[in-house]
């Protein structure tokens, strides 16, 4: 017994000493600056069970910042911090979402602040853009589906095997498989246009998804839940990362990276003009893209890790291994703003209704 | 203070809180962008675009098939059910009546959720009907469906009217039906249920209102298969253009708004009717309940398969899933318990937070709600003139206002008035919503208690010397004080029980178990949400449990 | 010197005319019934006194203080009045003990405790409630509590005690016992009371003076002997005491008296009414006014005894003659058969 109180306090000193080894790029001014605010506030669409160890982790190092985290859906950071921009009254001081069109909007219309992270030359070219928008992860699109219904033999391995089954299998299938559903889910919608932007064949799918009643939903999780408790045998586009958590829990999750093309998005990272502790927010994006939190991304969060030099099971490297070419990071740009234009988007949803029959 | 100063202060403080949200809601829906876009201008571009947008059609459609369908469910199931319990021997009937109007105090996503987890497609329930029968005799995510259990759940509201009513009967009337050989269902039919038919109608014209209010059992049970409802329409609304469209969610409001608003007023013309029939006579001597002879089991067993039905099977279901990892077709439950999810709500610290702050809200902003609202039946306790009349028209305004609604209306509120800004990552921007949301359940309450004070007793206290407020401070409030704590009661149970309003002002600092387990219906988290939804029950079910031990009736 | 002056109170409530224009005063020292059926609108009246109720019209004032003046639009509101009032449900406050209950006046007037302690002490026990200060209401009778009532309404000494049927609740016994009791207790305490009532047996045992209210309007006023004796109207008359009444046809008129005939009978009594020879008209007798005769006399009728009902301290017969239904009072029993009655000219009142 003592010798197990010994060993903690042991770890925990070790905890108190490494920021010091860890952060050796991190300015002492922005670590004092943040200290003195004293308070951190995210509104963020990673799910609260994902990002728990990295917050844990975070105020581990820093116990003296409180932190307000805020699990929200994506279309509801948008709007919520849109709303409360323009009032003028408070906001977050970061903004971590996967609606990556979403947030690029926002930093496109100005409302972000350039940021020159010290961790930068780490990341990908193509994940940071203007100093303001960081991609913080790269997480696999991917289908899922519960062992105990879908045969191993049966499981599609492409996007091409999947419309196949579902046009084959139209009754087996009714009412059995889920998607997001791109009007009411940011990222639900980022996924599809992306898709149609890769695949000229993504409307025999929807057509497909529409001929079995395809049920839609706002989130991953939702989803999951209903692929375990076998309401669902099937669910597209599927955020990776939640899915390889939920299977460590539940063995009846089982995972597609599709053969053909596989869609990898960045949750995109943010801070505000209007964000109260901007020192807090710097500190807590620099954190994310740190090796400490990455590593923690690849082997607890397991949201994918995005950059080179980390280990572990959740790490774009492993991805890029698996897949090679197949792999399709959507990349954070301008590009991703052209299917948010007003009349775009709602012809595209219409299209959708249309191929889904609603 | 004065009295004189006092009561035109009160008076306005409550127009304001009423209006101000309605006022900006009207105002938001007249413009062509978010009010706070500077290239808003006034226009119906709004009112246009939605009345165009088939989706809302659809969703106006639902809404009025459902109210229908569980009025229709309702009112007859109800009405049966007051005349079982208030007039004859159903065995058992002293002991299920409390029970009935539990349904009122659970929160319709818990409610929902736990019938998915029941009788969904692949509910423990229905798994074991699939094992009897070969397949599950029923669909819960249908129209049919959402109108079964919307109808059922919504018994309680009726029975609350329908009994009340039949007790004020005098009951020589159905002993001189007895007495000429009428049994007890030629009675119901014939004498006592056509003697209560204002209070069936006002009962049913609530439940209709209530159906076009539904939020939690719509977003649960339709959502999935693409099923709208008014209110999910808004809902979902917040998202479909990819900007925030709050003039078209405005729009919405307002016509929801314009849909219960006359429904209310019809009520309350109703209501007026059915206080008519109910001094029918009744000197609430003993009287002998009705026999209802060979049918008595049968009865009480139906009376107990409802209750079953709309207790025991979603409340089983969500406690069964707050203890298992995972559920469903060839899951083994006894593999998969666990006590985890329950201890991984305290890992997350705005889950802990909205615990916390539902028994905040419940037990000092009930507090501070009861406090307000007995200061607003006080204004107009028993005084001549504009203001009381007025008050009584001012209450029903909320009462046609979704929580949903007016919880967005005061989150603009909040965004758009700057000197209250600050306030709205707080408690008291939720708090002043379900004040404003259960106004004219609250004054009810307040009021029936103030009725019981007898009018000399006050005047007593006049004539002695003692100007309005000092009556009030040492005789009215103290002389109601047990019916204060039976509505605080009540209150704390309706507040911890909201959802719907909190939605939209949802943030840090203003979590609570409802709205949270909104919005993590979105995000799928079922462990948490389970693990919140029993602890939710579970403070409900205390605060029932001491409102049954204190004797408060829950019938106000 | 009158104390308390009402100038033609008139209150309307909806399309009711519940007073119309009365007028009365309260002297010092006095006692003054306002008496009535319910519906005269005494209470009403009453409350206009207190301050619960406001007049349409009128003035009210008490000595140099004017309370109320429809005309300069002056109404001080009734906890400002001073006046004390015993409500017909005591309306004891069952959350505070008696001995609270009876100092919320002092109270108020920012009395010193100690005071208060030794006034309240004193109320109590001259209300022989002397004991139960410690008490809370729901522990007492009805007689106690209306004992409190009073108690409260009398310790801060108002110039004017207002009581509102205070002995109605009480039972029959009770009620009988506390009017001597009451009476005594106004007296001795030198306050002036306006007290209202439906029972006249009340109003004659306690009050010094009686207003006779109907319909919103005063009808008559004066000593109780006067009322009882000398009715200016068949509505007094018939509201005083209990009578007997014949109808017929005015056939005489001779001084102040006028002879009434019926078919078979024909009587002499004081003409109170506007009546001329000719027209129909009521006599009004009381009861023990009536007397059964040894033999015929003067104004008597021969009648048929039917039937003589005990009622414990006298007996009660019921006689009838042709149209003729009579009862009169006796101290023994008597059997059926013709007896004489005698109908005293000067008791026998024609309108």
């Amino acid at each position: 017994m003592t010798r197990r109180i010994l060993v903690a306090a042991v770890v925990l000193q070790l905890a108190l000493i490494l920021p010091v080894e860890i952060f050796p790029a991190e300015s002492r001014d922005l670590v004092a600056g943040a200290q003195k605010e004293g308070r951190l506030v995210v509104y963020s669409s990673t799910d609260t069970a994902s990002a728990e160890p990295l917050l844990q982790d975070f105020k581990s190092l820093y116990p003296s910042i409180q932190v307000e985290y805020s699990d929200l859906n994506t279309t509801e950071i948008y709007n919520r911090f849109v709303a409360e921009a323009a009032a003028g009254s408070g906001t977050a001081d970061l903004l971590w979402s996967s609606a990556m069109d979403l947030q690029l909007q926002l930093v496109n219309n100005g409302n972000g602040q350039p940021y020159a992270s010290p961790e930068i030359a780490q990341l990908p070219k193509w994940a940071v853009w203007q100093n303001q928008a960081y991609g913080t992860t790269l997480e696999p699109v991917t289908m899922t589906y519960n062992k105990r219904l879908l045969p191993q033999d049966a499981v599609p391995s492409s996007h091409a095997d999947f419309t196949r089954l579902l046009n084959e299998k139209a009754s087996v299938f009714k009412d059995k498989v889920a998607t997001f559903d791109p009007e009411k889910s940011g990222v639900g919608f980022l996924l599809v246009t992306q898709d149609l932007k890769v695949s000229p064949a993504f409307w025999d799918l929807a057509k497909a998804l529409g001929g079995v009643e395809v049920k839609v939903y706002t989130s991953t999780g939702a989803m999951l839940e209903r692929v375990s408790s076998g309401e669902h045998t099937i669910a597209y586009n599927i955020i990776g990362s939640y899915g390889l958590l939920r299977q460590k829990k539940d063995p009846a999750i089982g995972l597609v990276f599709p053969k053909d093309y596989m869609l990898a998005f960045s949750r995109i990272a943010f801070i505000p003009k209007g964000a109260r502790h901007p020192n807090a927010g710097k500190l807590f994006l620099d954190y994310l893209l740190s090796k400490r939190g990455q590593e923690l991304m690849a082997n607890k969060s397991l949201i994918y890790s995005i950059r080179d030099d980390v280990a572990g099971e959740a790490t774009a490297a492993n991805l890029t291994k698996q897949l090679g070419k197949a792999l399709k990071p959507i990349e954070v740009g301008p590009d991703l703003l052209t299917a948010l234009d007003k009349t775009k988007r709602l012809d595209f949803l219409k299209r959708w209704q249309e191929a889904l029959k609603r | 203070m004065k009295l004189s100063i006092l009561r035109p202060l009160v008076a306005l403080g409550a127009i304001l809180a009423v209006f101000a949200p309605l006022g900006l809601l009207l105002y938001q829906s007249l413009l062509s962008a978010p009010f706070f876009d500077p290239a808003a201008r006034a226009s119906f571009e709004a009112y246009r675009y939605i009345l165009a947008q088939p989706d809302f059609h659809r969703a106006f459609g639902s809404s009025f098939l459902i109210s229908l369908g569980m009025t229709l469910i309702a009112a007859p199931l109800g009405s049966l059910l007051g005349f079982l319990i208030a007039r004859t021997d159903l065995p058992g009937r002293h002991w299920l009546e409390p029970w009935i109007l539990v349904p009122v105090f659970l929160s319709p996503v818990v409610m929902a959720f736990g019938y998915v987890v029941a009788v969904g497609p692949v509910g423990f329930f229905s798994l074991w009907a699939k094992s009897l029968f070969g397949f599950v005799p029923w669909k819960l995510y249908s129209f049919a469906g959402l109108i079964a259990i919307a109808g059922l759940t919504h018994v309680p509201h009726v029975f609350l009217y329908v009994s009340a009513a039949l007790r004020g009967i005098d009951p020589a009337v159905e002993e001189a039906a007895r007495v000429t050989g009428a049994g007890p269902w030629r009675i119901a039919f014939t004498i006592s249920l056509p003697l209560v038919w204002p209070a069936i109608l006002f009962s049913g014209a609530l439940v209709f209102l209530l159906g076009f209010e539904l939020f939690g059992l719509p977003l649960v049970l339709g959502d999935p298969a693409g099923l709208l409802v008014l209110t999910t329409y808004l809902y979902k609304l917040t998202n479909l253009l990819g900007v925030p469209s709050y003039q078209l969610m405005a729009v919405v409001a307002i016509a929801i708004v314009a849909i219960t608003f006359p429904l209310v007023y019809l009520q309350r013309r109703l209501l007026g009717a059915s206080s008519r029939y109910a001094v029918i006579g009744g000197k609430g001597r003993a009287f002998r309940p009705l026999p209802l002879g060979a049918l008595r089991w049968p009865m009480t067993a139906w009376v107990v398969l409802w209750l079953l039905a709309v207790v025991a099977l979603p409340l089983a279901g969500v406690a069964l899933r707050s203890v298992v990892r995972s559920w469903g077709e060839g899951v083994v439950l006894l593999d998969v318990l666990t006590l985890d999810h329950f201890r991984s709500l305290w890992q997350y610290p705005n889950l802990v937070r909205g615990i916390v702050n539902t028994l905040l809200i419940g037990g000092l902003g009930g507090a501070a709600a009861v406090a307000a609202y007995t200061l607003l039946a006080l204004s107009a306790h028993r005084l001549p003139g504009l203001w009381p009349a007025l008050l009584d028209y001012l209450v029903l305004v909320p009462r046609a206002l979704p929580g949903l609604i007016v919880g967005l209306a005061f989150f603009w509120l909040f965004l758009f008035f700057k000197p209250i800004a600050p306030l709205r990552s707080t408690l008291f921007s939720l708090w002043i919503a379900y004040t404003v949301v259960w106004l004219a359940y609250g004054i009810k309450l307040i009021t029936a208690t103030l009725m019981q004070v007898k009018p000399e007793l006050e005047e007593a206290a006049r004539v002695i010397g003692a100007s309005p407020l000092l009556v009030y401070r040492d005789v009215t409030v103290p002389l109601i004080r047990f019916g204060l704590v039976g509505s605080w009661l009540l209150i704390f149970m309706m507040f911890v029980r909201e959802y719907s309003t909190g939605v939209y002002l949802l943030g840090p600092g203003t979590e609570v178990i409802g709205s949270l387990i909104v919005s993590l219906w979105g995000t799928g988290a079922l462990d948490l949400i389970s693990a919140l939804s029993v602890i939710e029950v579970l403070i409900v079910g205390l605060a029932l449990f001491t409102a049954l031990r204190l004797g408060v009736k829950l019938d106000a | 010197m009158p104390e308390l002056i009402a100038e033609n109170i008139s209150k309307r409530l909806g399309d009711a005319d519940i007073l119309r224009g009365i007028s009365f005063h309260l002297n010092r020292g006095e006692i003054l019934a306002m008496l009535g059926p319910s519906g005269s609108g005494k209470t009403t009246l009453l409350r206009c006194v207190a301050g619960l109720e406001k007049p349409d019209a009128g003035r009210i004032a008490l000595g140099e203080k004017t309370f109320f003046d429809a005309a300069r639009a002056i109404e001080i509101p009734a906890e400002e009045r001073g006046l004390g009032l015993v409500f017909q449900s005591y309306a004891v406050w069952p959350h505070r003990t008696v001995f609270q209950n009876v100092a919320y006046g002092l109270r108020l007037r920012r009395v010193r405790e100690a005071e208060i302690e030794l006034k309240v002490t004193k109320v109590l026990e001259r209300l022989g409630l002397g004991e139960l200060g410690a008490r809370y209401p729901h522990q007492l009778s009805g007689g106690q509590q209306q004992r409190v009532a009073l108690a409260r309404a009398l310790v801060y000494s108002p110039p004017i005690l207002l009581l509102d049927e205070p002995l109605s609740n009480l039972d029959a016994k009770l009620r009988e016992e506390a009017r001597s009791w009451l009476r005594e207790l106004i007296k001795e305490t030198q306050s002036s009371a306006l007290y209202v009532t439906h029972d006249q047996t009340e109003a004659l045992a306690i009050a010094d003076r009686i207003i006779l209210l109907e319909d919103g309007q005063i009808r008559q006023e004066g000593a109780p002997e006067e009322i009882y004796a000398r009715p200016v109207s068949r509505f007094v008359a018939e509201f005083m005491g209990s009578n007997n009444r014949l109808e017929g046809r005015l056939a005489e008129i001779r001084g102040g008296r006028a002879r009434l005939e019926g078919e078979g009978w024909s009587l002499w009594g004081e003409l109170r009414g506007a009546k001329r020879v000719g027209e129909q008209a009521v006599a009004l007798i009381h009861v023990e006014s009536a007397r059964l005769a040894e033999r015929e006399g003067e104004n008597c009728l021969k009648l048929d005894l039917k039937s003589a009902c005990y009622l414990g301290e006298r007996w009660e017969y019921l006689l009838t003659g042709p149209t003729l239904h009579i009862r009169a009072w006796g101290d023994k029993p008597l059997p059926p058969g013709d007896y004489w009655v005698a109908f005293p000219p000067d008791a026998l009142w024609v309108f």
